[in-house]
């Protein structure tokens, strides 16, 4: 059985539509991700499987069960928010414990049950503490501890980490994946953050303007993105108008490059360049046979850490390159180099789909 | 002159204006009646030249008068600021959701609020008359006897009760309402989905987050409380007898029909010493509730 069936899912805010026939089959212990820019409708997406939103139109099936009219709290249903949400009067204890109290199970059962979850997120010890005298991560691991305190058959959580500083979020991050694939529940995940949806999920769901793009692995969106939006929204790219030609040759400028996945055959088209497709060399005769080659000046040299991007401007249009820090040899600002590429990598989409 | 010195000037030269307007009109008055408290002052005999120390606190004390005033005020006031919470925060509640219409119940509300409370008390004195009043008109038609609202020295403190609370919940409302629309709506959404109901929402959560609004909303009524005296003075004059004679009141009368300036001032320094107290007493519960709630 599916754990979670959205089925033409429609919103509306008065005039905005939120969402447009949004449709996703989740399998069971899956973690998805909603990914895109602010205003896309993921959230509504969330907030809806949540029950906090009511769809205008479609349907929702949390294991098998039509949930279109059954309140949040009879989902089964475990939610984290992106400001923690965390009950200020209550220590972290009474906040993890609150939907057990509620339920009013025996006070030995809910300790219990307190002690397993502040283990699991790795806060023993604090449970007498006040949500203010914690840090951000550790709020939102209560946050966490209490959306998993009454075994939620689906743990939706909505940008989570947005609010945390880069460090943190680092470390959060690899910890809920790691805790989600621990007790296999299957998690629908909110973020804006490519990086956090690259890194964590199964799948991800690729949105904008209430539609989705794409639904796919990571490395499915990386490196085979549907079209332009998505490969400008999922990892760092230089695009190229130019035109194509019999669906092999790409024309830019006075350049004619060999492509091998366009989605145009003839006609206006966008080339799309991964920074790490690109390599760079000072000499010509380094550049091994059938590569495309483009010859330009280095305007920007910027140090990532792992990686070496150098900005190359090359007929008045600025590609970014990216290669390992180890291979990095010491290109520097106003060299003439050599940029090439392989025909596999570079896609090319008809030039009427925008980038934003 | 350093930096430090020139700026610490400037403030003060930004604050001067409104030092002395609040030296003009607060510290000399109170100084000044101070002053009075412990001096045999009259109108008849307006100098500082006998001095009584504590005498004109002492007679306050043995006047069985002042005992009435201060157990008709604090009884006022507790009851009027309790009633005006518990109705206040329900309409607020009340307000607090998706309804339609929500500008005319604003603009109703705030109506009392902007009137003087001298039109409130002669409005009021109208309906309540006797003979005249449309209440017992009304009352009349479903055969309830006329009653004497302000007359009955009973009925007097709780008709002045009623008319204060009429005027004064919107204040309440109002407030209470803006610490409401300002709360976070996760935590809520957070206790739906562990499935609290309304109430348990309501103490678990909205009671606890609106604390500090809760306490201001409390301490800014229960001084406005204190001072309640225009309606008192339209309504009943602190009759019948003196079951409606509040401190403020029966300032007045020492002050201005006993032309007794010492004793008065000595009283009002009674009043502002109980609605001090009471005041550090909620400051104390803000602040130590604050550092709880961060």
């Amino acid at each position: 059985m599916k754990a979670l069936v959205v089925k033409d899912l429609h919103k509306s805010f008065g005039n905005v539509r939120a969402v447009v026939g949004f449709t996703l089959e989740m399998e069971e212990g899956e973690f998805v991700t909603l990914l895109g820019p602010s205003g896309c409708g993921k959230t509504t997406v969330l907030r809806t499987v949540a029950g906090f939103e009511k769809a205008d139109k479609g349907e929702i099936y949390i294991f098998g069960k039509l949930s279109n009219d059954i309140p949040p709290e009879k989902r089964d249903v475990g939610m984290v928010f992106q400001n923690y949400a965390l009950f200020p009067n209550m220590t972290v204890a009474q906040n993890i414990a609150f939907s057990m109290m509620i339920r009013k199970e025996p006070q030995d059962k809910i300790k219990k049950r307190v002690g397993e979850l502040l283990e699991l997120v790795q806060l023993s010890g604090l449970e007498n503490r006040y949500p203010h005298q914690l840090s951000g991560g550790q709020m939102q691991r209560v946050a966490l501890a209490r959306a998993l305190a009454k075994n939620p058959k689906i743990l939706l959580l909505d940008e989570p980490l947005s609010a945390l500083d880069a460090k943190v979020r680092q470390q959060l991050r690899g910890e809920i994946r790691k805790l989600q694939m621990k007790l296999g529940i299957t998690t629908l995940f909110v973020t804006h953050d490519q990086e956090e949806a690259l890194t964590m999920s199964d799948r991800i769901v690729v949105m904008k303007d209430g539609v989705i793009q794409q639904i796919g692995s990571p490395r499915q969106i990386y490196d085979d993105p549907i079209n332009p939006f998505v490969a400008h929204f999922v990892g760092t790219s230089s695009f190229l108008e130019g035109e194509m030609l019999d669906g092999k040759i790409f024309i830019w400028k006075d350049e004619r490059f060999e492509v091998r996945k366009s989605k145009v055959k003839n006609g206006k088209a966008l080339m799309v360049l991964r920074p790490t497709h690109l390599k760079m060399v000072k000499d010509e005769e380094n550049v091994p046979d059938g590569s495309n080659v483009m010859k330009g000046r280095v305007s920007l040299v910027t140090f990532l850490g792992s990686v070496v991007r150098v900005h190359v401007m090359i007929k008045e249009e600025e590609i970014l390159v990216e290669m390992p820090s180890e291979d990095f040899w010491g290109f520097k600002e106003g060299d003439e180099v050599i940029v090439y590429f392989s025909p596999d990598f570079p896609l090319v989409f008809p030039k009427e789909q925008n980038i934003q | 002159m350093s930096l430090r010195r020139r700026e610490r000037l400037t403030g003060w030269v930004f604050a001067l204006p409104s030092l002395i307007t609040l030296g003009a009109v607060i510290a000399v008055p109170l100084g000044f009646s101070l002053s009075v408290s412990f001096f045999a002052y009259t109108f008849i005999n307006p100098s500082f030249s006998v001095f009584l120390g504590f005498e004109n606190y002492m007679n306050a004390f043995s006047d069985p008068y002042f005992w009435n005033s201060l157990w008709v005020t604090l009884k006022f006031v507790v009851l009027v600021v309790s009633i005006e919470f518990t109705l206040g925060f329900i309409v607020a509640l009340m307000l607090n959701r998706d309804i339609r219409f929500k500008g005319v119940y604003y603009t109703i509300l705030t109506m009392p609020m902007v009137m003087s409370p001298v039109a409130v008390g002669l409005i009021w004195k109208m309906l309540l008359h006797p003979d005249l009043g449309v209440l017992n008109y009304f009352l009349g038609l479903i055969g309830i006897e006329p009653i004497n609202w302000l007359g009955d020295p009973t009925m007097a403190f709780w008709s002045v009760l009623m008319v204060d609370v009429w005027q004064q919940i919107s204040f309440m409302i109002l407030l209470l309402l803006a610490g409401l629309v300002s709360l976070p709506k996760e935590p809520f959404e957070a206790a739906t989905i562990d499935g609290a109901s309304e109430f348990q929402k309501l103490f678990y959560i909205t009671i606890p987050l609106m604390k500090p609004v809760i306490l201001a909303a409390v301490v800014i009524r229960t001084i406005f409380a204190f001072r309640t005296y225009d309606l008192i003075y339209v309504l009943t004059r602190g009759g019948p007898g003196v079951s409606t004679d509040v401190l403020s009141y029966f300032i007045y009368r020492k002050t201005f029909m006993g032309l007794n300036l010492a004793e008065a001032a000595a009283t009002s320094y009674v009043l502002l010493g109980v609605v001090l107290l009471l005041v550090v007493f909620m400051f104390k519960i803000i602040t130590s509730e604050r550092k709880v709630v961060g």
